[in-house]
């Protein structure tokens, strides 16, 4: 197994989004960074560039993170070239919106396997080694969909708000070998994600938010470096929302 | 380290196990299943087998981490591993 002096960290979602601002700011950070994302490819090899240019090692994988055999093959393929990983940032998701009257079960499925099971599948792959370790973290990517709800997105929002339970009980089972375990909870986010609102809909919510902007990527990715610091040593169990105030 | 020996001492892992459980060695019999005898939580399992890996450096696939269920079943398992490290 290859061994570095900086530590590792794995990233679901990587080419896109919160995601690919994870990997960037892990990297400048100093982490070496394996990162899986679903399916576009060119985006994945442009991350990786910027991201070595911060004088670290990427690795990237096509990955279906619903696919347990497949992510295992991730989680070792990063071991093997970078070393243990330290750090577990599950960013993949998607969005299937529907009133859940007319929701088909596909997209139900759909939304379930990438966001919640992908999470599982992932820090299933990866929990070993940080017993091993006995330290580490795991970053969740939760959603205020998954605290508060939102209407046309039950799919979506009981996605999240399983990651909320499923990272507790990470928290209270590896607490005990210094691993800790948080959610991330944002609000409205200017990613591609919601870059398909309408200008109506984006105004619409613009006005509840007390800071009267979306927040970007980089933002949360902040928090994540944050999450994963020593700084935040003390930090375990808790669901950070990063929302503007739009909750308060 | 007991790597240069394809034998491990099983007094010493008994002694480990015993740690790990919090219990007096005495009480951890070579038989005693770790879940049904011991009323060992599973946590507490891993911890053990954790331990185990650690101080024999070895490292267990999954599936003998769920055949770590006591002394005995340690001993094998690590005396294996042990043995093909040599």
């Amino acid at each position: 197994m290859a061994t570095s002096v900086r530590p590792v960290a794995i990233v679901s979602g990587g080419s896109r989004g919160i995601g690919r601002a994870v990997v960037h700011r892990l990297a400048r950070d100093g982490l070496d960074v394996a990162f899986c994302y679903r399916a576009d490819r060119d985006a994945a090899a442009r991350v990786v560039k910027e991201a070595d240019e911060f004088g670290g090692r990427t690795l990237a994988r096509q990955v279906d993170v619903a696919d347990a055999a497949q992510v295992r093959d991730f989680v070792t393929a990063a071991e093997d070239a970078l070393g243990p990983v330290r750090a577990v940032v599950t960013s993949a998701g998607i969005t299937r919106d529907k009133p859940l009257a007319v929701m088909d079960d596909a997209d139900w499925h759909a939304v379930l396997d990438t966001n919640l099971t992908g999470v599982y599948h992932l820090c299933r792959a990866a929990i070993l080694s940080l017993i091993r370790q006995r330290g580490g973290c795991v970053v969740t990517m939760a959603s205020i969909a998954g605290v508060h709800g939102s209407a046309t997105q039950s799919n979506y929002s009981a996605s999240k708000a399983g990651i909320l339970g499923f990272t507790k009980a990470l928290a209270k089972e590896y607490g005990r070998y210094g691993v800790r375990a948080n959610a991330v909870a944002p609000g409205l986010i200017d990613t591609d994600m919601t870059g398909a609102m309408s200008d109506k809909a984006r105004q619409q919510i613009l006005s509840r938010v007390p800071l009267a902007r979306f927040g970007t990527a980089a933002e949360v990715a902040a928090l994540v470096s944050f999450l994963i610091s020593d700084d935040a040593r003390y930090l375990t169990g808790q669901v950070v929302g990063l929302d503007g105030g739009l909750v308060v | 380290m007991s790597q240069t020996s394809p034998s491990v001492d099983r007094e010493e892992l008994r002694a480990l196990v015993a740690d790990a459980l919090e219990l007096p060695v005495e009480e951890v019999a070579d038989d005693a299943s770790f879940p049904d005898d011991l009323e060992v939580d599973s946590l507490t399992a891993l911890e053990v087998a954790v331990r185990i890996e650690k101080r024999y450096g070895v490292k267990f696939a999954e599936d003998e981490l769920k055949r770590l269920t006591s002394v005995d079943a340690a001993h094998a398992l690590v005396d294996a591993r042990v043995a093909a490290q040599v």
